[in-house]
């Protein structure tokens, strides 16, 4: 039976535009996480992981006309997309599909049309509309990257790109597909800074996940994308082997994770087991690690119940306190990052970590090394809704 | 890949008290219309709160999500000038909701995913839970559509130029869907999903019987509809609709169904549906 | 103290969309989190939320001001003490 394989990497975030600049940001000990929103609008003066382009900026760079008006999630979505393509050209006929992710979708431009529209009804743009809705960002960069396939779209807010790749291994496993770019993008936008910001659970510092004095997250931007395919099918670069995943749900809280870390637990467990692999044969968690007081505790209390005990924890780190916490793209951008560490040893650093959370003390990865024996990643992403997804990466 | 249907039901078909099916109190005074109706029509559908437990898949589709909430929150940003914001519809408007408030009463961990693709949502929560039954042997689905009209949609589809159409159809319908039959199955359901070429070319050479064969279909004259999702009153295609409307009739009617549903992103839908 | 209580109560009420209560249905001495009431922690934001639109008392988060959270009494004796408006 083939197997499903990695060929292709995106990435945008505050920490770069392309994987390269990225992996560099990584090394280097580099957070893209600024003390305040420059292109952003926004009257909250918290620190966020922004792309320091304007949106103009960004079609430009695209050679997309401006008259396009394309929202910022589906520029950036854009831009990941065809890094993940770059080096590949696909056999005449070959089914190419795109599952894209967002949990914002156009929510950048919705708010400039909202705010002339709830003064008068006849009021504000309606190009600041026509893409408010998710499906449009996933139609809108299949256009611009050329795919003309299946196009599908999935919202579970910040596991929404790791159910993406979810899918698409199931569109390639079933023969519905030959090639899949699979990921997601969420822009920066006043509804969920805002959003969070209620929810008072945004530090007013750079994150720290897993450390014991964690007081909230940062937000970011940005997106992620693989290209997917069976090994039957030609490529020229393979990072990894997707080697499966599985989604469950807390079912707790809307917003609040459990306190044993059950839907966490039960992601990362039968993905395991989904992808025929022992706990032990582990080598490293990229994290969901938000630095939110509740997610951190209930993902460790997750680790502990799947290894047993704290030394048993294979190495982990978040990559938050570099990008911020981009949503939908997350799951897109981590998995990215978990691909390249399979094929080159990386392990990355978990920022601002100082003292272990009391009753855990568990400790993550807090310098960039390579050359490890990096067999297998799990890549975690939770949302709301208890919604849990790992997804597991070998070599 | 195929399935059974069990059951289905629509919004317009909420018989008990909501406080019946949705008995948390708190979960229900947070919960906007359209989440209230979908949680609701999604417990009917089940025959009872209890029966979410048997749940191995919760599927949700929308094509714009939890409109009024996104708008609530919104609003209270613009008119409050970002200070003192109520993160209660921030929180509720997130497409996963309905989903999650689902899994939420009977606390079921399982795998709860929302499709939002503007053309095929539906289709492809059905499409992923055949996906399931083949990949991880799950027996029970429950796979639902939602979406709805609020005052602002209106407006603004007016504004569009849309007519009288709306962008959406308003409404919520879930179906529950085994893996195998049971005394309770109602109908039998078969699903491909082919590339736009691949459709043309069975169509054009392929004999009638041969091409319904292909199509799943297990009786020699099925009622084939082509795009029925275009026949009721909205914008996106309300493909949700017209599958609960073919269920409804293939059960009445005691016949067989073929739904052709062509999309612009060279993808075709063939979905059988026949009595059992 | 009466008066206050009373509106509390009120605001509450339809702040958190509580369903079919009236003042005097919330004992004031009775908990708001876990039982009586039942409310979470989401409630708790929104009623930080009450406590500035209505008293201009800042509260920097739900943990810190646990205490006085217990009750509407309690939570009324707080904004007597400080309210600001």
């Amino acid at each position: 039976m083939s197997e499903i394989i990695i060929t292709g990497l995106g990435i945008v975030s505050a920490m770069g535009i392309g994987v390269n600049n990225n992996i560099y940001s990584l090394k280097n000990n580099l957070s893209g996480i600024s003390s305040r929103p420059i292109v952003l609008k926004s009257k909250l003066n918290l620190p966020v992981g922004e792309i320091h382009f304007t949106n103009n900026e960004l079609s430009e760079y695209l050679t997309i006309p401006s008259y396009r008006h394309l929202s910022r999630t589906a520029l950036l979505g854009i831009m990941a997309v065809k890094e993940a393509l770059s080096n590949t050209d696909f056999p005449k006929n070959a089914r190419v599909a795109l599952v894209s992710a967002t949990s914002v979708a156009g929510m950048d431009l919705t708010e400039l049309f909202y705010k002339e529209y709830d003064k008068d009804n006849n009021k504000g743009r309606l190009r600041d509309v026509k893409m408010h809705d998710c499906g449009t960002i996933a139609r809108v960069i299949a256009e611009y990257s050329g795919i003309n396939g299946y196009v599908s779209d999935i919202s579970t807010a910040c596991s929404s790109a790791a159910n993406a790749i979810l899918f698409a291994a199931k569109l390639l496993k079933y023969n519905v597909a030959d090639y899949v770019v699979a990921g997601g993008c969420d822009a920066l936008s006043i509804f969920t800074l805002n959003g969070f910001n209620a929810l008072k659970v945004l530090d007013s510092d750079i994150c720290r996940p897993f450390d014991n004095s964690r007081c909230g997250l940062n937000l970011g931007e940005g997106a992620g994308f693989l290209l997917m395919q069976r090994d039957d099918m030609p490529y020229t670069e393979k990072y990894c082997t997707f080697a499966g995943g599985v989604n469950a749900n807390d079912a707790f809280h809307q917003t609040a994770s459990s306190d044993s870390g059950t839907g966490a637990f039960l992601a990362m467990s039968n993905a395991l087991k989904n992808a025929d692999i022992l706990p032990e044969e582990v080598s490293y968690i990229n994290a969901h690690g938000t630095a939110t007081v509740n997610n951190d505790a209930s993902e460790s209390a997750a680790f502990l119940r799947l290894f047993g005990n704290k030394s048993m924890v294979p190495h982990f780190s978040s990559i938050k306190a570099f990008t911020g916490h981009t949503l939908a793209a997350s799951g897109g951008i981590e998995a990215v990052l978990s691909a390249i560490a399979v094929k080159n040893g990386y392990l990355y650093p978990n920022l601002n970590f100082s003292n272990p959370i009391d009753n855990f003390e568990l400790v993550p990865v807090t310098h960039f090394s390579d050359n490890n024996q990096v067999n297998c990643v799990v890549s975690n992403s939770f949302g709301f809704g208890g919604n849990c997804t790992s997804l597991i990466f070998k070599k | 890949m195929k399935c059974y249907i069990s059951n289905f039901r629509s919004d317009k078909e909420i018989y008990n008290d909501i406080k019946l099916l949705i008995p948390d109190a708190t979960m229900r005074r947070r919960m906007s219309n359209v989440l209230k109706r979908s949680v609701a029509t999604a417990v009917e559908c089940m025959n009872g709160i209890d029966n979410i437990a048997l749940l191995d898949a919760i599927i949700t589709s929308s094509s714009l999500g939890l409109l009024a909430d996104s708008e609530k929150f919104l609003k209270n940003v613009v008119d409050n000038e970002e200070v003192l914001i109520n993160p209660t519809p921030f929180i509720q408007s997130t497409f996963n909701t309905v989903g999650a408030q689902i899994a939420l009463l009977k606390h079921n961990n399982c795998y709860n995913v929302t499709f939002v693709n503007r053309y095929h949502p539906f289709e492809d929560a059905l499409l992923d839970a055949l996906f399931l039954i083949d990949d991880e042997k799950k027996n029970h689905f429950l796979i639902g559509h939602f979406d709805e009209v609020t005052p602002t949609l209106q407006t603004i589809s007016k504004r569009f130029d849309l007519g009288d159409k709306n962008m959406v159809d308003d409404g919520s319908y879930f179906f529950h869907c085994t893996a195998q039959k049971s005394v309770d199955s109602i109908a039998l359901l078969n699903m491909k999903l082919l590339s736009s070429r691949d459709y043309n070319d069975i169509n054009s050479n392929m004999s009638e019987q041969e091409k319904l064969m292909c199509f799943g279909a297990s009786t020699a004259s099925p009622l084939v509809v082509e795009n029925a999702y275009q026949n009721y009153n909205s914008f996106f295609p309300a493909s949700a609709t017209a599958f609960y409307y073919a269920v409804k009739k293939v059960v009445n009617e005691k016949i067989e169904m073929v739904l052709i549903n062509k999309y612009p992103d060279n993808s075709v839908f063939v979905i059988s549906v026949t009595n059992v | 103290m009466e008066q206050l209580i009373t509106d509390l109560k009120k605001y509450i009420i339809e702040e958190l969309n509580l369903e079919d209560l009236t003042p005097e249905d919330i004992d004031a001495e009775a908990p708001l989190f876990g039982s009586g009431l039942g409310l979470d922690s989401i409630d708790a934001l929104e009623i930080i939320l009450i406590l500035e639109k209505y008293y201009g008392i800042k509260l920097a988060n739900s943990v810190e001001a646990k205490p006085i959270f217990y009750s509407v009494k309690t939570l009324a004796e707080y904004i007597d003490k400080n309210r600001t408006k």
